[in-house]
């Protein structure tokens, strides 16, 4: 009987060590990188990742269940830093890179070499997404073009003489190729052009000159500290001008700068990316509820007329979110990651509802998610700001609530 | 053309037996190392972080190349990232805008660095110290500022983009590897040999140096440009790596921490730059780690962690790690067996001088903003005599050694040897007609072996002893050096010190250093000795040995100009006098004659006698 | 017996109508999306359609140019189409159209940019009341001619011999060109005894819809008794006119100037055909080329000669499919608004054969990297003896 007792046992052993009749579920994990300048700009970066990591957590297609991981690397808004980023990125395995914008023009090569799609999420300059010569790469941000176009459209018809002003950081210089080519058949709206040195302190000397030329309005295109230095230094000659801004109008830094004077920042029109569609605030409204209840109420640090606190709604974040979920749909319908090119394929094809109702997707002649059209006007008042009335498309929005 | 080939074939055979010769154990080491970094992609998973290798060791090339400067000529250089910016952006403007090819526009890059780094030399040669630290410093933001403000050439903060390039990220680290492994062979090669030698003798005491021949400004110079031009190489090919050149990664900060790099590993030593980035890199890391634990921007924290670094160092001593683990390590494992001394039957004696021509000075003057340091001074220093120089304190003798070694230019006056005027010609030119000076102070270089610093004399009349032969220790570069060992030597035997050869200078006694002084000096091969104070604390026996040394040179017919205040240690030696006051001839002739005079007398606080 | 008649009178009344009633039902006009051939509009398989939201719908105007390249013997050989889509409706569109696009770029005065994906044309902005879009779309042959409402057959021959394409000839010249109206279908329906007055009902609809040009819908008639089944040949009347053009050499009996103009009505059912036989001398003469502009026209409404109750809802049945087989045409490609206004022209057109690029191939690049491999080789052989000569000298 002993003899037998080791045999025994090991029979016990192997037959304890079948498999299951059940077929184990295959999750594997899929590397979303975030290349934003988390340490320089840091409610950008922040925002950015925010909303990527606000989307979808899984995926199940064919090929089993895909859950997303995403990780940070910091550019620093170094053009070398980005570039490295992205290839210690694929290098990592990453499946998607979603970027601020910065050094695209030579780490898009490395991600397309791997396969890899990469979404800009922030900068909007001509020349960094074209579908042809670039098939990787995707954009989910207002674009300058169709911003510029936009703003042209809108001040033209209102016989303003507009004094240009931009900044010589690379969001300015980019804008500046946009508005030659918006202004290019009115020419006789503009009544000067200004450069500006960015992060300048005092830009009085600036908007004395745009005074002189018999300027009616104010186009600044420029960093939000830029936007906050020509306010500033217009209302405290007593110009009285309006002043018109690109999406960088709506920072928080502009109000912060301004928080002295809540009276320089009414009358402030920025134009932006719509955070609501025609469906209604819905959407977004729930966005805005999920993205406040993981991460939190962002407080612009002022006050309204009335002593509340002044919140930014997560309209960047929406980028993000937005693309992690067309990378979704794209996934499952590529069947899985195994095969990139199918992915960016992929990606041409399918489209989600957004983050603010719109539909967003791309398709092979255009790799923008937000179309020139879907650029509105708001207009400050009382720290908080609404969609303009004089606008077709501005008016149709619904006021977002920002307040606390 | 045959001779030429059987003369390069025994050349190379030579070559190749010397090579074996000199082969050591760590030699062995070092290829083992440096096969096994070369393999490694081929066998180690590094795929991925191949770009982050390859960019190390080009900045690692670009740090043993600052060692050429800061280690090498002294030259606390803060401009090293400039000239990585400048390498790169020269790189990538040829590349983007210009359509070059890769071998021209690095070509391109290095020689503009090259061009850089010897302005940027010219304007800072005069400067010293902290003043060149701080105009580097300067020139790293000049440079930075410059491509971040002029976008259409520098692709502005989107930088430029280089086409896409052959180069794979392991082909570049293999070549990475190379490149350091030539610049670390480059500074070992010229470290311990007469260029070597002259730059730490320029380092270490330039006046000193210059006395004895070497061309001071000129090395350092050369130092420089090429320290730069290794940074450019190094900028041209990372850029390459990188795809693209964006002016932000060249900021001052980039060449604090090369510095800081060169100095915490050891700037003596051309491993100390790469251990000491090594240190840096991993400040990096833990950087990334404390500003993500804290909320810090991570450059923040890394400079602050360099900084602190660079603090310790120098609180420490400032050798470097490698030098202090050397050191440790050779506590540690008993030491080898001292090599034993030099055959003394290498030395060459200094030889009897052929040219027998005086040295002629006529009414020498110099004036020093209003104080008359020295007026219409009349010497001849004959072939074969020894020559006192006496007078109070501040009556112009070290003035007029000066003004006759070249070391200053008179206001009025001429020199002459031989009839040849050297009135245009600096120290350097007037050592090499065979009038050398030495120091009051004791101008020895303490930090070279006493071989070596009389090596630095001995190579003033080397014609093969540049940088370029020194490197490729051509045959006649080899001969020239053995050579001039063997004056070195004899020069050493000549005065005694030939048992000291491998002793740091620094280690020995004050009459010994003026005797190595007079070694060094010897080396040069003179016609003229100028020497100031050569007896200062020689005890009795001391003296009577240098004066039987001086005797000697006489009889081998050198001019010897001596200045003393030791009266009988002059009384023992010269054979005439001059006696200045007041910066004025008041008497010539021999010691005893010029003891009589009132004037000398007077002159002497009215010594009864002299 | 006044009284009593009045009552018969009333009971017939009474008892009549119950009986009338139980023997009309209703039914639906033969739905023309299942008894006619989907295509066209072109339908090809698509995933992820976007379709035109409800909001939009009555508020778009589809025009379509499409533009076919014949062969020499009039077969196609390309298709584009120039889709020209007008929003009257301030408000978001986000809509697709399917196609089988092999490419598809922005039309002459489009407001916003066309999207393409696999097998759709995509269209997204914002119009402010009014929006011109324009996108022109190359089609995959052979899965979009198949549609096209007319054939083309030309054979030229000189001396008796076909000419072929691009060749030149001299001699008796005689064409022989067919245009076909390939839009016949036959359509499942019925014949039955139709409830005159829900008959009137439809029949106004469909005439309502052919006046505003939109589909007719809420098309149900009245049946007194059963319905027959029976088929019908319905076809989408076009007209066609163009020319004929002969290049120098052509002398063309009737035709001095070389061009021959043709026009003609075909119905699809009663008159297919258009023949046209062309004689001349050919001196060194190539193919003629053939411009042909095809459109479809009123569809004739024959209702009112309707014999009796029967045979007028035979017509009108075949009116209303007439109709929706001529709206078919209207739209080569799907319109976003299917119920709503469309209109199409058809080009045909003699074309030149696209040239096709010749993709380089990538051996120059290797033979350069072997030369220099080479000449690299070769510079060091000489390079490196002479510098170790240099070196041993120095």
């Amino acid at each position: 009987m002993q003899r037998l007792a080791i045999p025994l046992a090991l029979c016990v052993l192997c037959a304890g060590c079948g498999g299951s009749d059940a077929p184990k579920a295959k999750t594997k994990t899929l590397l979303i990188a975030v290349n934003a300048p988390f340490s320089r700009t840091p409610y950008l970066g922040q925002t950015i990742a925010n909303g990527a990591e606000l989307a979808a957590t899984a995926i199940t297609t064919k090929d089993g269940e895909y859950r997303l991981r995403f990780k940070r690397y910091d550019t620093g808004l170094s053009a070398g830093e980005a570039v490295a980023n992205v290839r210690r990125a694929v290098a990592d395995g990453a499946v998607a890179i979603i970027d601020e914008g910065t050094g695209l023009n030579a780490s898009w090569r490395i991600a397309a070499d791997a396969d890899v799609p990469i979404c800009v999420t922030y900068q909007g300059g001509e020349g960094l997404v074209d579908p042809t010569k670039r098939p990787n790469v995707f954009r989910i941000a207002p674009t300058d073009h169709g911003t510029a176009f936009r703003l042209a459209e809108y001040l033209v018809p209102k016989k303003l003489k507009i004094a240009l002003v931009i900044d010589d950081s690379t969001y300015g210089q980019e804008g500046l190729k946009s508005l030659r080519r918006s202004f290019a058949e009115n020419p006789e709206a503009v009544a000067m052009r200004l450069s500006v040195p960015a992060g300048a302190a005092n830009l009085a000397p600036e908007v004395l000159r745009a005074r002189r030329s018999h300027a009616t309005a104010l186009l600044v295109w420029g960093e939000p500290g830029t936007i906050a230095g020509v306010v500033s230094a217009a209302r405290a000659s007593g110009w009285k001008v309006p002043v018109y801004t690109p999406a960088t109008g709506g920072d928080p830094l502009v109000r912060q700068q301004l928080a002295n004077h809540p009276d320089w920042v009414d009358g402030l029109t920025f134009a932006t990316g719509r955070p609501t569609a025609e469906v209604g605030p819905g959407p977004f409204l729930s966005f805005q509820r999920l993205y406040e209840e993981r991460f939190g109420v962002y407080l612009v640090g002022v006050k309204t007329p009335d002593g509340a606190d002044v919140v930014q709604p997560p309209d960047l974040a929406m980028y993000s979110y937005d693309f992690v979920n067309v990378l979704s749909a794209a996934i499952q319908r590529a069947g899985g990651v195994k095969d990139g090119k199918k992915v960016i394929a992929a990606l041409n094809q399918v489209s989600v509802p957004g983050a603010n109702g719109d539909h967003r997707g791309f398709n092979e002649r255009n790799h923008e998610g937000v179309v020139d059209d879907d650029v509105y006007f708001a207009r400050f008042e009382g720290m908080t700001y609404q969609p303009v009335k004089d606008d077709p498309l501005s008016r149709n929005l619904t006021a977002l609530d920002q307040t606390r | 053309m045959s001779v030429a080939m059987r003369q390069t074939v025994s050349a190379l055979a030579l070559g190749g037996r010397e090579l074996r010769g000199a082969w050591s154990r760590r030699a062995t080491l070092a290829t083992i190392i440096v096969g096994a970094a070369l393999v490694a992609p081929a066998v180690l998973p590094l795929s991925g972080r191949m770009p982050d290798l390859a960019g190390f060791v080009y900045l690692a090339v670009a740090a043993v190349g600052l060692a050429y400067a800061v280690g090498l000529a002294g030259i606390p250089s803060l401009g090293q990232g400039a000239f990585l910016g400048i390498g790169a952006f020269a790189e990538a403007i040829a590349r983007a805008k210009g359509g070059w090819p890769l071998l021209p526009s690095l070509a391109c890059a290095v020689l503009v660095t090259a061009a850089a780094g010897t302005l940027a030399g010219l304007a800072t040669g005069r400067l010293r110290g902290a003043f060149v630290a701080v105009s580097t410093w300067i020139l790293s933001w000049i440079v930075v500022l410059t491509l971040t403000s002029f976008p259409g050439i520098s692709g502005g903060a989107q930088g430029l983009v280089l086409p896409q390039s052959r180069l794979t990220p392991t082909a570049h680290y293999e070549l990475g590897i190379v490149l350091l492994v030539l610049a670390v062979l480059a500074y070992l090669v010229l470290a311990p040999r007469a260029p070597g030698l002259a730059l730490a003798a320029a380092r270490e005491r330039p006046q000193a140096a210059v006395g004895l021949g070497v061309p001071v400004a000129r090395l350092r110079l050369g130092a420089f440009a090429a320290s730069a031009a290794i940074a450019g190489l190094a900028g041209a090919l990372s850029v390459e790596l990188a795809q693209i050149a964006d002016p932000s990664t060249y900021g001052p900060f980039l060449s604090f921490k090369l510095f800081v790099a060169v100095v915490l590993g050891g700037a003596r030593t051309p491993l100390g730059p790469i251990a000491g980035l090594l240190v840096i890199s991993a400040f990096s890391h833990l950087a990334e780690q404390i500003g993500s634990l804290r909320g810090l921007p991570p450059g923040r924290v890394e400079m602050m962690l360099t900084g602190y670094g660079l603090l310790l160092v120098l609180g420490l001593g400032g050798a470097g790690l490698v030098p202090a683990a050397w050191k440790w390590w050779r506590r540690v494992r008993p030491s080898a067996p001292a090599p034993a001394a030099r055959s003394t039957a290498l030395g060459e004696p200094p030889s009897a001088i052929a040219n027998r021509e005086p040295l002629v000075a006529r009414g020498l003057s110099k004036r020093f903003q209003s104080l008359l340091a020295l007026d219409d001074l009349d010497l001849e220093l004959e072939p074969g005599t020894i020559h006192g120089l006496i007078g109070p304190n501040g009556s112009g003798k070290t003035t007029a050694l000066r003004l006759l070694a070249g070391d200053l230019a008179p206001d009025s006056g001429t020199v002459a040897v031989g009839g040849q005027s050297l009135d245009a010609e600096p120290q350097r030119e007037r050592a090499l007609h065979g009038v050398v000076g030495t120091e009051q102070t004791t101008g020895i270089f303490p930090e070279l072996t006493v071989l070596e610093s009389a090596l630095v004399g001995a190579g003033l009349r080397r014609h093969y002893g540049g940088a370029l032969r020194t490197l490729l220790q051509t045959p006649k570069a080899r001969a020239e050096a053995a050579e001039a060992e063997r004056r070195a030597i004899g020069a050493l035997e000549f005065v005694g010190l030939a048992e000291n050869a491998d002793r740091p200078a620094g280690e020995l006694s004050a009459h010994e250093q003026r005797l190595l002084m007079l070694a060094s000096a010897l080396a040069t091969e003179p016609r003229a000795l100028l020497l100031d104070e050569p007896a200062a604390g020689a005890s009795p026996a001391e003296l009577e040995h240098l004066a039987d040394l001086l005797a000697d040179l006489r009889t081998k017919g050198l001019a010897l100009l001596v200045i003393e205040h030791n009266l009988r240690f002059v009384r023992r030696v010269a054979d005439t006098v001059t006696v200045l006051a007041a910066g004025r001839r008041i008497a010539s002739g021999t010691l005893d004659a010029v003891a009589e005079d009132e004037l000398v007398r007077a002159a002497y606080l009215g010594r009864s006698r002299i | 017996m006044r009284r009593l008649a009045l009552i018969g009178a009333l009971g017939s009344a009474l008892v009549a109508t119950p009986a009338s009633s139980a023997a009309a039902k209703v039914v639906p006009l033969p739905w023309p999306p299942t008894v006619l051939p989907q295509e066209p509009p072109l339908a090809p398989p698509t995933e992820g359609v976007l379709p035109l939201e409800f909001r939009l719908k009555g508020r778009l105007q589809n025009r379509e140019r499409v533009v076919i390249g014949l062969e020499e013997n009039g077969l196609p050989r390309s298709i584009r189409v120039l889709q020209t889509i007008e929003v009257n409706r301030l408000g978001d569109y986000v809509f697709s159209i399917p196609a089988p696009v092999e490419e598809v770029v922005p039309g002459p005065g489009t407001a916003s940019p066309p999207g393409q994906r696999v097998n759709q044309i995509l269209w997204e902005g914002f119009s402010p009341g009014h929006r011109a879009l324009a996108a022109w779309a190359d089609l995959r042959l052979a899965e979009s001619a198949p549609s096209l409402p007319v054939r083309v057959d030309l054979l030229t021959t000189v001396d008796g011999r076909p000419l072929e394409p691009g060749e030149r000839r001299s001699g008796d010249l005689r064409v022989m060109l067919t245009i076909s109206n390939r839009t016949a279908a036959t359509a499942r329906s019925f014949t039955a005894e139709p409830e005159p007055v829900s008959l009137a009902q439809a029949l106004s609809r469909i005439r309502s819809a052919i006046r505003h040009g939109v589909f007719a819908e809420g098309l149900n008639v009245g049946l007194r008794g059963a319905e027959t089944p029976e088929t019908q040949q319905v076809a989408a009347p076009l007209a066609l006119e163009g020319t004929l053009r002969f290049g120098p050499g052509a002398e063309i009996d009737g035709a001095p100037s070389g061009v021959v103009s043709l026009a003609a009505q075909l119905d699809g059912v009663k008159r297919r055909r258009l023949r046209l036989t062309i004689r001349g001398r050919a001196v060194n003469m190539s193919a003629p080329k053939l411009e042909l502009r095809v459109r479809t026209t009123a569809v004739k409404d024959g209702v009112s000669a309707a014999r009796n109750a029967r045979d007028r809802l035979a017509r009108t049945i075949e009116l209303e499919l007439t109709y929706a087989r001529k709206r078919q045409y209207d739209m080569f490609l799907s319109s976003p608004d299917l119920a709503g206004q469309s209109s199409t022209t058809y080009v045909y057109r003699t074309a030149a054969a696209p040239k096709t690029v010749q993709l380089t191939t990538t051996t120059v690049d290797r033979d350069d990297d072997k030369v220099g491999w080479i000449v690299l080789g070769l510079v060091l052989a000489v390079a490196l003896p002479a510098a170790a000569i240099a070196w041993a000298h120095s």
